[in-house]
């Protein structure tokens, strides 16, 4: 059996992130983080081999198959350079194509980019309403926001889980931002805030949800032997894994072999368990210094952390009420203050990356988990159904 | 610069073409696409580590389309992904998925099925186009095809469109120059009979780390390229892109052009047809209406280009240069109801007027 050649990020690059209305264009979003990636790789795009351009719904921003469009301004022209989408999941879902694109020996240097305009073609809920299947779910009606509702009633009714514990949740997340100078919404909510705010579908309200936002992000990627000692502080991609659920959320109602349902993420948890296998992580409680999940609802975070292994099914909720993934917690869960505070569809999972990445590399500022060695990214997609999973280290992976 | 060596072969175990029926919705259209190259392949949908696909979402008019498409392509709980620039990517993102070693055995599925639009594919096309330079101008999939095909035939029209309407008679098979020449401009200079009709079909390919099963063929080396997504910039006739990825292909493959044994080339036009020959090394630069008129491609020709019929005869939306792939596979397998050859050359391109170029160099199998 072929063993995959090491793969490590050495250089990623974001926007700050923020209202569509405030944002340059789509291909200037693209260059700002690409060229920022390049930079604090040193590196310069002659120097890369290949480019994977994450590039979620192209209705969002108006512009169908936009790869075409943007080719020159990633500096593609003349470079093989593929896309990808998979809804939410797709930046990291892109990380996993430019992982393949080194990992298989094609290539020693690959620029992995993104960016969104989420608001470009108007409210994104009214382009997401027309996800779902015309005939036997989208007029119940399914959205992505009620989507979430009813999985986080179905978990309420399995687990007990209150409002209060999703609404610490929100407050821990926006705490969190506050320290994130690139993140979308930067101030502090209490509890009573986000309980007070009104109801978008119960039991979700507005302070639990995540914004709509415009930005870009970039990774650079490189095998080992492209990692220059001297210049580059490589963050190495250890664990790697996707797993999708079935389309119909119908389908997903009983409970499954593994003891899930509706209420949980049991695709998180087949992702989560391939790349911890690939990382060698056996227990993820003691090995993993900090979690960026992508949760874009407070109620899924706690889902999440179940998912990944941090709590045993039906017991997260009480540990975000103690303070368990604080900041300053036994397991920080979303110290960039996470989706609920930056949501640029395209690349939101490529940021839960580079901010793994960050944290690993000791960089993450105001935001960082001291001593952060093993640090996870997640990604999620379509409806709640595309989850990806990466495993983020200081050391060299054996 | 990339690592141009030589690589591994992967096995291909099952291929399958099905066309669509009148009644079939786009998810049982992939499901029987699926399940027959599995079948091919002696495999089940458990077998499968991974799933790529190649889906468009203007092409299907869904803001999302994997969310649908990929169960019936046999995704669940399975690592999958959408490659969503090109069937050509997502075969050699397959490529490296088993190249790499983390996967063992994945399904790569492409298709196209516009006939759930009463416009077909244009219009959905025209909104692909630059928002602020090119798309008020009219710039659309056929207009860059017809641009790209006006250039080309632009130094002798006479000779150029002669050796267009000679490519189209042989991709068609059942129509001679003269029919082709005589059938209606649509967009000039080119005509009816010389742009595919569209049609409903899915593409699916099996892909193997070598060593479970006699592999129906070997995908030896698959390169791709870009260009500019600015029309008036690129080299329209030189299609750098694409000597490109010729060459990554066949330094991946460690072959050349002259043990090539038979050309399976994307001939969204007659002219993208001919302008291939010279950046996969057919001809020399500049040379590609001479060897058209030479007779070397046609019956009794000296070299097999699209023996098994050109896209001309009838295309999938997006999906259909997958179809390359596949009329590869069954040359080298000889069961394209010719002779067998040893390697067999794919030429898949996606966007306007090529501006993704694929080659993948497929081998027979032990």
């Amino acid at each position: 059996m072929t063993t995959p050649r090491t793969v490590a990020a050495i250089g990623v690059g974001q926007t700050p992130f923020g209202p569509t209305s405030a944002a340059p264009t789509y291909v200037e979003l693209l260059q700002q983080a690409a060229a920022q990636a390049l930079r604090s790789a040193s590196l310069t795009i002659d120097d890369v081999d290949a480019i994977v351009l994450a590039l979620a719904p192209e209705s969002l921003m108006g512009v169908n198959h936009a790869e075409r469009w943007c080719i020159d301004s990633i500096g593609g022209r003349l470079k093989p350079v593929i896309r990808i989408q998979t809804g939410g999941a797709t930046g990291l879902s892109a990380i996993q194509a430019g992982y393949q694109h080194v990992a298989s020996g094609l290539y020693e240097r690959v620029l992995v980019v993104g960016a969104d305009r989420v608001r470009e073609s108007g409210d994104a809920q009214k382009i997401f309403n027309k996800i779902w299947d015309p005939f036997y779910e989208r007029a119940l009606p399914f959205t992505t926001i009620t989507m979430i509702a009813m999985s986080a009633v179905r978990y309420m009714h399995n687990y007990g889980m209150t409002e209060r514990q999703m609404a610490r949740v929100s407050q821990k997340a926006h705490h969190n931002g506050v320290l994130n100078p690139n993140a979308h919404i930067r101030r502090e909510v209490t509890v009573e805030e986000v309980l007070d705010s009104r109801y978008l579908s119960w039991p979700l309200k507005l302070l639990d949800a995540c914004p709509q936002s415009a930005g870009g992000c970039a990774v650079v990627l490189a095998s080992a032997d492209a990692v220059d000692a001297a210049v580059h502080e490589p963050a190495w991609i250890s664990g790697l894994s996707m797993a999708g659920e079935t389309y119909y959320i119908g389908d997903r109602l009983e409970t499954s072999e593994r003891g899930y349902d509706y209420g949980d993420a049991e695709a998180l948890a087949v992702a989560a368990e391939r790349a911890y296998a690939m990382a060698g992580i056996t227990d993820p409680r003691t090995q993993i210094d900090a979690v960026e999940t992508y949760a874009s609802f407070s109620p899924v975070e706690i889902h999440n952390a179940e998912a990944l292994g941090l709590a045993d099914l039906g017991t997260a909720g009480p540990l975000f009420e103690a303070g368990y993934f604080d900041l300053d917690g036994e397991i920080p869960l979303n110290p960039s203050g996470g989706v609920i505070c930056t949501n640029p569809i395209s690349v939101t999972a490529m940021v839960r990356f580079v901010e793994a990445v960050l944290q690993v590399q000791g960089r993450a500022g105001a935001h960082q988990v001291p001593g952060a060695k093993t640090v996870v990214a997640t990604g999620a997609g379509g409806s709640h159904q595309f989850f990806n999973v990466a495993v983020v280290t200081s050391e060299r992976p054996a | 610069m990339s690592t141009v060596a030589r690589t591994g072969p992967v096995a291909i175990t099952g291929v399958a073409t099905v066309a669509g029926g009148p009644h079939d919705s786009l998810e049982t259209l992939i499901f029987r696409g699926a399940r027959a190259a599995l079948d091919a392949a002696g495999l089940d949908r458990g077998d499968l580590d991974g799933v790529v696909l190649a889906a468009s979402d203007q092409t299907d008019g869904r803001a999302i389309t994997s969310m649908l498409t990929s169960g019936p392509a046999g995704a669940y709980l399975t690592d999958e992904i959408n490659v969503a620039s090109s069937p050509g990517h997502a075969l050699a993102l397959g490529y490296m998925q088993i190249l790499s070693g983390v996967h063992e055995r994945l399904l790569v599925s492409s298709w196209g099925k516009s006939s759930e639009s009463a416009a077909g594919s244009q219009p959905a096309e025209r909104l692909s186009t630059d928002p602020f330079f090119e798309r008020d101008g009219g710039l659309s999939a056929l207009a860059a095809a017809a641009m790209q095909a006006e250039r080309h035939r632009s130094g002798d029209p006479e000779r150029g469109a002669h050796a267009a309407a000679r490519v189209a008679a042989r991709n068609h098979g059942d129509v001679d120059a003269a029919a082709v020449a005589a059938s209606d401009i649509v967009a000039s200079p080119l005509r009816a009979l010389e742009l595919p009709p569209e049609v409903d079909a899915t593409f699916s390919i099996v892909l193997e780390r070598p060593g479970r099963a006699a592999p129906a063929a070997v995908l030896a080396g698959v390169g791709w390229c870009s260009d500019s997504g600015r029309i008036a910039e690129r080299d329209l006739v030189g299609l750098p892109h694409l000597r490109r990825a010729a060459a990554d292909a066949y330094g991946r493959a460690g072959a050349g052009p002259d043990s090539i044994g038979s050309w399976h080339l994307h001939d969204y036009t007659p002219d993208a047809e001919i302008l291939a020959y010279a950046p996969l090394g057919l001809c020399d630069p500049g040379g590609g209406i001479d060897f058209a008129l030479s007779g070397a491609t046609g019956g009794g020709g000296w070299v097999s280009v699209n023996p098994c019929g050109g896209s001309v005869r009838g295309e999938a939306p997006f999906g259909g240069t997958l179809a390359k792939v596949i009329d590869a596979v069954q040359r080298v397998r000889g069961t394209a109801g010719s002779t067998t050859v040893e390697r067999a050359l794919a030429h898949l391109t996606t966007g306007f007027a090529g501006q993704f170029q694929t080659v993948a160099i497929v081998e027979r199998g032990s």
